[in-house]
């Protein structure tokens, strides 16, 4: 399995690191291309709080998350508060209603509604970056 | 009348300015016939003006009267049976009670008990002498139909005090009696038919008023005055011109009003043209009130201090007492019967003579006959009437033995001579009319009159004056008077007319009927002289009977003692005397000449005297016997016996059989009287009787009038009843006690055939159709025991038996609450009754649906807050009861939250203004402490004036759930289909990146879709059931690529989650598609084995193994987008994958599950 990844994560540039937290397998799959194809290295993919929540504390912490609200074993938003701080970048990615009141509970993520396209994808890290340049020129 | 009245008369008149509108009391008297008179008169009458009303109508004591009732139909007037107490005020009628007699003091009625027995009553007169004392000249009387005389004193007193007087028209009258009594006084002011009395009294009104404040008129008939008095004199021979000049003012001034003239010089005119009113004026000025014992205290006091003592000192001169101003002659007939039962008592017979004089002699003429009305007997005692009355038809007279001791004449007491020596003057209420200068000249004349020592009685209200020194008062306050000793002179200003006028009538005529035994010379020298010296007289009347002598008579006239009244000279006289006697006696003598007999000769039982007999006819045709002794008295020898002288005896036997004859006829006479007297007093009785059935006549008369009109009103009644019971559609049948048929309606004929001859037949005889008929009776005769209603259900009996009747069965009672039979109503209930059943049937309906539905139903009322509960809701609402199924409002409420409590207590309130009906909805915890949520509908309902809020309350906690379910499941759903999007999506991407042909990639999504869709299809198949087994996922997965009998698929039952289906299909869908594309399922050969187990800790280890028949190179294709789903498809399992890849198998082992850890 490792050699499989080690396939993906060679092909990818070296943007930053990110994690996926989604219980639908063919959607995890999906995405994990897109980031790979948007040149992210895909450090894990969770199905479950309890998989995210093991890795982040094992230090697997990412440059950006994807988060899918509703995990196997619940809601995602221990694994987002441990995220937060880690100052890491969110985007929530949920067929749910009610995006608009998570991203009152974090006001730096940001929100893909699902199903969504890699444009939009993209988009939405674009804005991050955006934000994240922000102090950098100084 | 007295002297107050008349100042304040004079007083009134000036304040009568203030009382245009005074209200003014007309007393109506009526008896027998009265009624409709009464009707009459009233149905003109006008409410607004200022007239009262008081009606004394003869009534039935012992009969209820209906007159009010019946005069109220007939006058736009308010009519009242007095009840004693009320003030009369204007535009109303006030009717006596029977039984009582009424009068009126301060314009306020009183009742009291009669005083007299029935028969004896005077109701009208007693009402019109209080009314006339109470509102003097604003009294008005009317006399209307009524037999007897009741009335005409009253009208009299009326008169005095100044009021008016009407009497109906004897012709329109029923019974005239009344009204031609009352006519009879001659004071009546005007005649007229009922009809007009109303009008004449308004313009009498009308004209008083006017003329009340109009003091010219007074001024002009005092400026005219002395010349009407003059008119009079000459017509009347009476001057008046001294009389109290209010007195005739006020009395012309009436005159002037009743004749309805415009002023005094008219009236002066009229009286000087008219002789006729010259006489009505002349009565009208002599109107006094007099009746029997008038003042009876006053007249007791006489009595006592008078008649009583001047009765027992008194032995032979005869008692003399003078009335001037007698009028109708009452006053002089009470002091004749006082003396007559003072003699009686103190057991004396003296003369009396009782000058009663006036100078009215119409009025001295009804005096003389003493016929009074029945009326007047009530004044006199009741212990002297049997004595001093007899009763005669409407009337009463003095008996003779009364009458002659009263001498009546016309006397005027200012101009003619008094008369002389009288024990007692008795002149009461005459001075009160006289002026001064008249009472000044008349008291010295009363002086004279009297003898020394002599009386005086004076009215109630006279005085003696100044004359102080003519009388002396014995009792003041009853105004007895006593002359003093002081010597009098003939009254000057009777001197002086002497001469021109009218013959008098005084002293000079005849005094005496010549019973008096008074000597001729009241000289006691003159007697001494007349019985010693002068020859002895006698003085006799024409029939020989002895009035006085003087001198010794024994030798002419022989003594018998014994009968003292038989004074007769012829029978006293002697022999030789009698003979000569009988002569003269009989003989026409010739006043003035005197005879003389010589030689007479007397012979007594002693002796012989001869005499010369002298005859001296007086004017008076008494003769004077005066005998003159001729020789000595000769005494007769006992030896010197007389001759038989036949000639002698002869006359003396003739004169003994004509004396026995005398005694005889004497005797008869006295029989005859005391058989005439036994008849009189039996007549008497009979008069008394007569009278009682009379009174009785009219009572019963006034009853019948009554009665006459109930019946009118029964007639009515009967009618209206009858149109009743021909027009009603209630059935309805009256029996009597012996449940015979008294009356029935027509609508009865459906249940009881009647026809027309049932009526009486007993109700038992008809056959009725109804089933019940025999209980019906019974039931009759227990509401007739019992006296209490009953009701019951009976039914017809017809064919169809479909009529229900409620029948009330009522005793039918009389007026004075006894059972008389009974009244039965029918009521149809058919309808009613199939209307109950219908409304049970859908109560029932209406009650299973509540039932079902779970519906409990509760009503507020808003009044007294509190809430009605039925068993449903209370269960509902797991309410507590206080009482018979109702709770507080506030107990309920508590029990909320605070906003509920709000929106309850908000739609409670806005409910009232509001039709529409509310509900709201709730959340209760019930006992088990679950929350219950209830929802109530209600509306607004307003009956019998109290509020209420009607309404349903039911539990909605199940539906409620099933909705909460219903929104999870539609946002799972949601969620779901976005999730399969997203797959799809995914898929779709994820398919785009491996495939290198569109049809490809085509191919590529339909068999994951397919097999996505197909595992889907499990869930569906299993739902609910049992738990979808790998097995089945696994079948579904190879179902496309292989029949099932080339592959070992082996494994315990091990369930997948729901969760763990889509990624588990996923997994052996790219397997599946492996082993067809590259492995066994597709161009090489061998076989597949899918195995499975299950851990303990619940760990599945699946082995997909593809066994190679032949040795087989390891293939890289199988690594890229294929290993990547599969990868993940494990981490979502929580999960590994491992695959063993030899030349003679590939074994991919997946393990995941619970006890798994994942990488």
């Amino acid at each position: 399995m490792a050699k499989d990844t080690k396939a993906i994560d060679d092909a990818a540039p070296g943007r930053g690191t990110v994690i996926i937290c989604e219980d639908e397998a063919m959607v995890a799959m999906d995405l994990e291309f897109i980031f790979q194809d948007l040149g992210f290295e895909v450090i894990g993919t969770y199905p479950s709080v309890k998989s995210a929540m093991k890795a982040i504390e094992h230090g697997n912490v990412p440059d950006l998350a994807l988060l899918d609200v509703r995990l196997t074993d619940g809601n995602v938003f221990p694994v987002a508060d441990a995220l937060a701080e880690h100052d890491v970048h969110m985007i929530f990615h949920s067929g749910h209603a009610g995006l608009e009141e998570v991203s009152k509970d974090y006001p730096d993520a940001l929100c893909c509604p699902k199903p969504t396209t890699e444009r939009k994808i993209e988009a939405t890290i674009a804005e991050l970056g955006i934000k994240e340049r922000l102090p950098d020129p100084l | 009348m007295n002297i107050e009245n008349e100042q304040s008369d004079g007083k009134s008149a000036r304040a009568a300015e203030v009382d245009a509108s005074r209200l003014c009391i007309v007393g109506i008297g009526a008896s027998a016939g009265g009624l409709e008179a009464i009707g009459d008169m009233l149905a003109m009458a006008d409410p607004d003006s200022n007239l009262a009303y008081v009606v004394i109508q003869h009534l039935d004591p012992d009969h209820e009267s209906l007159l009010a009732e019946i005069l109220s139909r007939k006058t736009r007037l308010e009519v009242h049976q007095a009840s004693g107490g009320e003030t009369v005020e204007r535009g109303r009628v006030y009717i006596i009670p029977p039984g009582h007699k009424m009068t009126i003091r301060d314009a306020k009625l009183e009742l009291t008990e009669f005083a007299q027995p029935r028969g004896l009553r005077r109701p009208i007169d007693d009402f019109f002498e209080s009314l006339a004392e109470d509102q003097g000249h604003y009294a008005a009387c009317v006399i209307l139909s009524g037999t007897g005389a009741d009335g005409s004193a009253g009208l009299r007193a009326i008169k005095e005090f100044g009021g008016v007087c009407i009497v109906q028209s004897p012709e329109t009258a029923r019974y005239d009696g009344m009204p031609k009594a009352a006519q009879g006084t001659g004071l009546v002011d005007f005649v007229r038919s009922p009809e007009e009395i109303f009008s004449a009294l308004q313009g009498y009104y009308t004209h008083m008023i006017m003329t009340e404040t109009d003091t010219e008129l007074q001024e002009a008939v005092r400026d005219n005055i002395d010349e009407i008095c003059d008119v009079l004199s000459t017509t009347s021979g009476h001057d008046f011109s001294e009389y109290k000049r209010t007195t005739l003012v006020r009395r012309i001034e009436r005159r002037i009003k009743v004749l309805n003239l415009q002023d005094a010089d008219s009236y002066l005119e009229r009286v000087k043209d008219d002789p006729e009113e010259a006489e009505v004026l002349f009565r009208e000025l002599l109107i006094n009130v007099t009746r029997f014992f008038r003042d009876p205290d006053q007249f007791e006091r006489l009595r006592e201090k008078v008649i009583a003592p001047m009765i027992s000192e008194k032995d032979h001169e005869p008692i003399r007492i003078w009335v001037p101003g007698c009028s109708s002659g009452e006053e002089a007939y009470t002091l004749a019967i006082m003396i007559a039962d003072e003699m009686r008592k103190q057991k004396k017979s003296l003369d009396v003579n009782i000058f009663a004089t006036d100078i009215d002699d119409q009025m001295l003429k009804n005096a003389r006959t003493g016929i009074y009305p029945l009326s007047a007997m009530v004044d006199v005692p009741e212990e002297l009437r049997d004595s001093y009355t007899i009763a005669r038809d409407g009337h009463f007279q003095i008996p003779a033995r009364i009458r002659d001791m009263i001498r009546f004449s016309i006397h005027n007491v200012t101009r003619d001579p008094p008369f002389s020596s009288c024990d007692l003057i008795s002149c009461r209420n005459l001075l009160i009319y006289f002026g001064d200068k008249l009472q000044n000249a008349t008291l010295p004349t009363f002086q004279y009159a009297l003898r020394p020592k002599g009386y005086l009685f004076l009215g109630s209200s006279e005085t003696i004056g100044r004359f102080d020194n003519l009388f002396t008062a014995v009792d003041d306050r009853a105004r007895i008077f006593q002359r003093t000793q002081r010597s009098v002179d003939y009254p000057s200003h009777l001197r002086s007319q002497q001469s021109g006028r009218k013959e008098p009538i005084g002293a000079s005529v005849p005094v005496s009927r010549g019973r008096s035994r008074s000597s001729l010379m009241p000289d006691r020298v003159a007697d001494r002289i007349l019985n010693t010296y002068a020859p002895s007289t006698i003085h006799c009347a024409k029939d020989g009977e002895i009035l006085s002598s003087s001198g010794s008579l024994g030798k002419y006239l022989k003594a018998t003692p014994g009968r003292m009244d038989d004074q007769y000279v012829q029978s006293l006289a002697l022999q030789g005397l009698r003979e000569p006697l009988s002569g003269i006696l009989r003989d026409t003598l010739t006043p003035g000449r005197r005879r003389v007999i010589r030689g007479l000769e007397s012979r007594g039982e002693f002796g012989s005297q001869k005499f010369d007999l002298i005859v001296d006819p007086l004017a008076d045709s008494t003769l004077i016997l005066v005998f003159i002794e001729r020789a000595k008295f000769e005494p007769i020898e006992d030896e010197d016996i007389e001759d038989y002288e036949p000639s002698e005896s002869h006359v003396q036997s003739l004169e003994e059989e004509l004396r026995n004859t005398q005694s005889r006829l004497y005797t008869t006479v006295e029989e005859l009287e005391t058989a005439n007297e036994e008849l009189k007093s039996s007549n008497e009785e009979m008069m008394s009787m007569n009278e009682e059935l009379q009174s009785a006549n009219e009572e019963l008369s006034t009853v019948n009038d009554e009665l006459s009109s109930k019946v009118e009103q029964l007639t009515q009644a009967n009618a209206d009843l009858s149109n009743f019971f021909a027009s009603t559609d209630l059935p309805l049948v009256v029996v009597d006690t012996k449940k015979c048929i008294r009356t029935y309606t027509e609508a009865i004929l459906d249940i009881y055939p009647f026809q027309g001859a049932d009526e009486g037949r007993p109700l038992s005889e008809i056959t009725s159709s109804l089933r019940e008929n025999s209980s019906v009776l019974d039931n009759v005769t227990e509401v007739m025991e019992s006296g209490e209603v009953k009701q019951l259900q009976v039914r017809e009996r017809s064919s169809d038996g479909s009529r229900i009747w409620s029948l009330l069965i009522t005793p039918y009672r009389t007026n004075d609450d006894q059972v008389d039979g009974a009244t039965l109503v029918f009521t149809d209930l058919t309808e009613s009754t199939n209307l109950r059943d219908a409304l049970d049937v859908e109560a029932e309906r209406l009650k299973l649906a509540l039932k079902v539905s779970e519906l409990g139903v509760w009503e507020f009322d808003a009044d007294r807050q509190v809430i009605d509960l039925d068993e449903t809701a209370r269960r509902h609402l797991d309410a507590q009861m206080a009482d018979g199924g109702s709770v507080e409002l506030s107990e309920l409420m508590s029990r909320l939250s605070k906003s509920e409590k709000d929106e309850i207590q908000d739609v409670f309130a806005s409910s009232r203004k509001e039709d529409g009906p509310f509900e709201f909805t709730f959340s209760l915890a019930d006992r088990t402490g679950a929350m219950r949520t209830l929802q109530a509908v209600g509306r607004h309902v307003e009956t019998g004036g109290s509020t209420k809020l009607l309404g349903v309350v039911f539990d909605v906690t199940k539906a409620n759930e099933a909705t909460q379910i219903r929104e999870l499941m539609l946002r799972e759903m949601n969620h779901r289909v976005k999730n399969l999007f997203s797959i799809i999506t995914g898929m779709l991407r994820v398919v785009g990146r491996q495939a290198e042909s569109v049809p490809e990639m085509v191919r590529g999504m339909e068999d994951r879709i397919s097999a996505l869709a197909r595992s889907h299809d499990l869930t569906q198949k299993k739902m609910g059931e049992e738990a979808i087994l790998l097995q089945d996922v696994i079948d579904v997965a190879l179902e496309p690529y292989c029949d099932a009998a080339d592959c070992r698929i082996e494994g315990p039952d091990v369930s997948v989650s729901n969760a763990e289906l889509t990624s588990l299909a996923l997994l052996l869908h790219e397997w599946a598609t492996n082993t067809s594309k590259y492995g066994v399922l597709g161009p090489v050969d061998g076989r597949l084995e899918v195995t499975w187990s299950q851990g303990n800790d619940g760990t599945v280890t699946l082995e997909w193994n593809e066994i190679y028949e032949n040795e087989f190179e390891v293939r890289d294709e199988r690594a890229g987008f294929g290993a990547t789903l599969v990868r993940i498809a494990a981490a979502q399992l929580n999960g590994s994958v491992d695959v063993n890849q030899t030349s003679h198998d590939r074994r991919t082992i997946l393990e995941y599950g619970k006890g798994h850890e994942g990488d």
